[in-house]
């Protein structure tokens, strides 16, 4: 009995939580008719007043409600999660198979990375990731076919162009779904991602394509930025682990997903970013707990300047990144908000146009995949690249003038490394950004961060690029070169920075590694029963108590798992949340621990 | 006729009472209450039909009884009448009926004490369904007679003037369940708040229960559960289209999102001539037209009645 004003939208709706979108939208319709202004069935019953907040709850009901991230991070906030992903996934299952074996073909780090979403990582990445692919969104995975002859295209959707696209060899995979981006990130822009994710889609068409690697909890994870000159020089944390994906605005920009953070660069002119070029990727983990982190990629090419900053709006860990691409006009801004769940690995490639360089990060902690969204400025093409961290889907919108363009999270080293120059941004106005420095966001201190490693630690590693060459070489090529050559400024002066964001990146990675203690060797058969969870967690060090904090697990739940008292322990449904979010914690499997754990509970408690 | 244990002095409490209102007047309460008898009877319960709309009492009408020779008012004016004196019968077998007030001029203004005796001696009586037709507008008499029954049931027209009248109706009947049980919950100063705040009226049973709550989050925790079963069965009456049958549904919802609170919707009573003809002819419709379409309505009230219940349909004897 409560009233409607504090009622969770799902209530406003009276459907269930589980309710598809369709059944959303039935039940919408309905409500609008029955609380219409002239419907007989609240005349007189309460004050108009009354009536009119309600309809105003539903309509924001549906908004919420029918869009899957939007929805996704809201059921996150109302503690809901497990359910609805699962079913989010069954839904979305059929798109996701597609992607996936792209993705693995290409690019086995990759998978990880996806997988994050689909299998690694907790049950939600994976349903969202099918889900965004499924509704076509910007968010979801999605190469943007650059229409240059010369850049590769990826074509995974093989959907319209990009599927003509997709013939070529170099199409690249992206195995991180934006869908997955940050939540709340996509909660925060409300409807300016639904904007961004209709034009997303006319981005493909326009040809400009972005990949955005998606750090997951993986410990190398490419995340491969294309840009024909996106170069991302330095690449500067300041607080612990941020990633920043510098990409250069003309033809490639790159985000570096932060790891909780999804990124958000607007690169100017950039025409088109073809994430099949993988010039550079770095990806840079990022331990949530860092409260902040700033990361500057200062392009010392031409005129561009990429400003990464990761503005995070949620309570999680903030980081900042600010990659200046020294690139001609080009200014990319990729705010990263970081999730609110645990670790986040972050990833930031750097887009090299002809050099296809890869640079992996790895990152050290489970934690979900940043989203990030690139918007492009002046160029018409804006691009998206999110992150998904384990726990949750980032999308990231990028509103740029143009064209938008959704990277997708991880590019696969594999992807040949041509670059685009010219690429045509959609509407792209030749209008040079002012080179804009870049602006660091203020990162709030991410309370829930797991395993928060103060010192961050951008671990990008030049991954073993595929076969193609990198070619860091001609930063700053011509500077003084009219608006129009601006694409191939960028792009010179992307390669330019490659390299030295590889050289960064490859430090960060291997720093990355350290902090964090192995986990005990577990055979890939073990069965994960509470004994061996127990050791699993001491070997990291962490008491009981802590991950009570964390996962906000009851710590008497805790015991009882570790302790295997199946009788003592909730219904299976709730068990299993609570032993995605341990497995999450300990850096294993959710997947694989609840299956596994869940199996030896029924059958020795008897309980289905 | 028995339905209580045998072997006690003490009268059975009849199964089950039925209150029959609606706020406004000519939407079909008396001829509702005349045919869910008909139909309960019918199915095997015995059912004692009682015209409670002391101003206005025409259900003898509704079941061609006649002009009653014994009503309600001989009942409340005797000092030491018996309330079978004033039963009759109505031709429907196991179905009875007291009939409402004739004469007197002040029948409809019930005396505290008289409410109180009539109160307690139809909460004595032993049938198994006790219906008590309830006459229009929402006095505390009519209200008091429609809380104390098991099943309130709410008859509305799908138009506004009855739909209003029948959401006043439903607020006022909890405002009056909350005054009843203020005192044993402590709650009086809060009651009288909401009570006094004109239009307030079911707006603050919301912040009723939250002040409670800050009180004695126990007290308000039963209070919550007194009110919400408390729940208002609603009967949409002369559905002349397919959206007026979906009228109760509506309603239903809405109530249950501004209030939080329950109700039932019994059915939907399609606008039937034949009803109409039915009272033309003084006679109940489930008897004269047992097949048309008001009836049938009627007779699946009647289940669902006697489904809410939980009893298996009484074999006739």
């Amino acid at each position: 009995m409560k009233p409607f004003e504090q009622q969770t939208y799902y209530e406003i709706l009276e459907v269930p939580v589980t309710a598809p979108t369709e059944e959303i939208r039935a039940a919408y319709e309905r409500l609008t008719e029955l609380y219409s202004p002239d419907s007989i069935a609240v005349y007189a019953l309460v004050d108009e007043g009354q009536v009119d907040g309600l309809r105003t709850r539903i309509a924001e009901a549906l908004e919420i409600l029918s869009d899957e991230e939007l929805r996704a991070e809201y059921d996150k906030d109302l503690g809901l999660p497990a359910r609805r992903l699962m079913d989010a996934v069954s839904t979305g299952g059929e798109v996701a198979h597609a992607d996936a074996p792209v993705e693995r073909r290409e690019e086995p780090e990759l998978v990880g990375v996806a997988a994050s979403g689909a299998e690694d990582q907790t049950g939600h990445l994976s349903t969202q990731v099918p889900e965004t692919g499924t509704n076509g969104r910007p968010g979801a995975v999605r190469d943007v076919p650059v229409e240059d002859s010369e850049t590769a295209v990826t074509g995974r959707d093989g959907e319209g162009e990009a599927g003509a696209n997709a013939t070529e060899p170099r199409v690249e995979p992206v195995p991180a779904s934006l869908g997955q981006a940050d939540f709340r990130a996509s909660f925060f822009r409300g409807f300016s991602f639904a904007y961004v994710s209709s034009s997303l889609q006319d981005t493909q068409r326009l040809g400009s394509a972005v990949d955005v690697p998606v750090a997951s909890i993986q410990p190398q994870v490419s995340g491969g930025g294309t840009g024909t000159g996106a170069a991302s020089a330095e690449s500067q944390r300041e607080a612990s682990g941020a990633v920043a994906a510098a990409p250069v605005g003309e033809t490639a920009v790159t985000q570096g997903a932060a790891a909780v953070a999804p990124g958000s660069v607007p690169a100017s002119e950039a025409a088109s970013v073809s994430p099949s070029a993988p010039a550079v990727t770095g990806s840079a983990p990022i331990p949530a707990t860092s409260p902040q982190v700033n990361v500057s990629v200062p392009a010392s090419g031409s005129d561009a300047s990429v400003t990464a900053s990761s503005a995070v709006p949620t309570p999680a860990t903030a980081a900042t990144v600010s990659a200046p691409a020294s690139a001609s006009d080009a200014q990319v801004t990729a705010s990263a908000v970081p999730p609110p769940a645990s670790g986040a690995a972050v990833s930031a490639p750097a887009s090299v146009s002809d050099a296809p360089a890869t640079a992996s990060a790895a990152a050290p902690t489970p934690a979900p995949a940043a989203p990030v969204s690139a918007p492009v400025a002046e160029s018409s093409a804006a691009v998206t690249a999110s992150a998904t961290s384990g726990s949750g889907p980032a999308a990231a919108p990028v509103p740029t003038q143009g064209a938008p363009v959704s990277a997708a999270a991880a590019l696969p080293p594999s992807a040949p490394a041509t670059a685009v120059t010219g690429a045509p941004a959609s509407e792209a106005s030749a209008a040079p950004l002012p080179p804009a420095p870049a602006s660091a966001g203020p990162v709030p201190p991410a309370p829930q961060a797991p395993e928060a490693e103060p010192t961050a630690i951008v671990p990008a590693r030049p991954s073993p690029a595929s076969e193609a060459p990198s070619e860091p070489g001609r930063a700053g090529a011509r500077p003084g070169r009219p608006l129009g050559d601006a694409p191939q400024i960028a792009q010179d002066s992307a390669i330019a920075t490659a390299e030295a964001a590889l050289a960064q990146a490859s430090q960060a990675a291997s720093r990355a590694r350290e902090p964090r203690p192995r986990a005990p060797d577990i055979p890939s058969d073990a069965e994960f029963n509470g004994e061996l969870l127990r050791q699993v967690r001491e070997a990291r060090g962490v008491t009981l108590q802590q991950v009570a904090d964390r996962t906000r697990i009851t710590r008497m739940h805790l015991e009882n798992v570790e302790a295997d008292r199946y009788n003592l322990l909730p219904p299976s449904v709730y068990l299993r949340g609570i032993l995605m979010s341990l497995a999450r914690e300990l850096g294993l499997d959710p997947l694989r621990v609840s299956k596994s754990y869940l199996a030896l509970s029924s059958e020795k408690s008897g309980r289905k | 006729m028995v339905s209580g244990p045998p072997g006690l002095s003490r009268r059975p409490r009849p199964r089950r009472i039925i209150a029959v209102g609606g706020g406004k007047g000519g939407i079909g309460k008396s001829m509702v209450s005349a045919n869910l008898g008909v139909a309960l009877a019918q199915s095997g319960a015995n059912v004692l039909l009682v015209d409670v709309d002391l101003g206005g009492a025409n259900l003898h009408t509704c079941l061609g009884v006649g002009q009653p020779t014994a009503t309600l008012s001989d009942f409340l004016r005797r000092n030491k009448a018996q309330l079978e004196e004033v039963i009759v019968p109505t031709g429907v077998p196991r179905l009875s009926l007291i009939a409402g007030a004739q004469d007197a001029l002040d029948a409809a203004n019930l005396k505290y004490a008289q409410k109180q005796k009539l109160l307690r001696t139809l909460m004595g009586t032993s049938a198994d369904y006790l219906i008590l037709d309830l006459g229009a507008g929402t006095s505390f008499n009519t209200i008091d007679f429609f809380i104390l029954a098991d099943h309130g049931v709410l008859v509305m027209l799908p138009e506004p003037t009855s739909v209003e009248n029948a959401y006043r109706f439903a607020k006022a009947a909890f405002f009056r369940k909350l005054q009843q049980v203020e005192s044993q919950y402590g709650i009086e100063d809060l009651v009288e708040d909401a009570l006094t705040t004109r239009e307030g009226a079911l707006r603050t049973l919301h912040d009723v229960l939250a002040q409670a709550r800050r009180k004695d989050p126990a007290i308000a925790d039963r209070l919550e559960r007194e009110l919400s079963a408390f729940r208002i069965r609603l009967i949409v009456n002369q559905a002349r289209t397919d959206a007026d049958l979906s009228v109760g549904t509506s309603v239903a919802a809405a109530w249950k999102k501004f209030f939080g609170i329950e109700m039932d919707v019994l059915g939907a009573i399609r606008y039937d001539d034949e009803a109409w003809r039915a009272v033309r002819k003084r006679k109940p419709v489930l008897i004269e037209r047992p097949d048309s379409a008001a009836a049938t309505a009627i007779q699946g009230i009647a289940t669902r009645i006697l489904t809410l219940d939980g009893s298996p349909q009484r074999s006739t004897p």
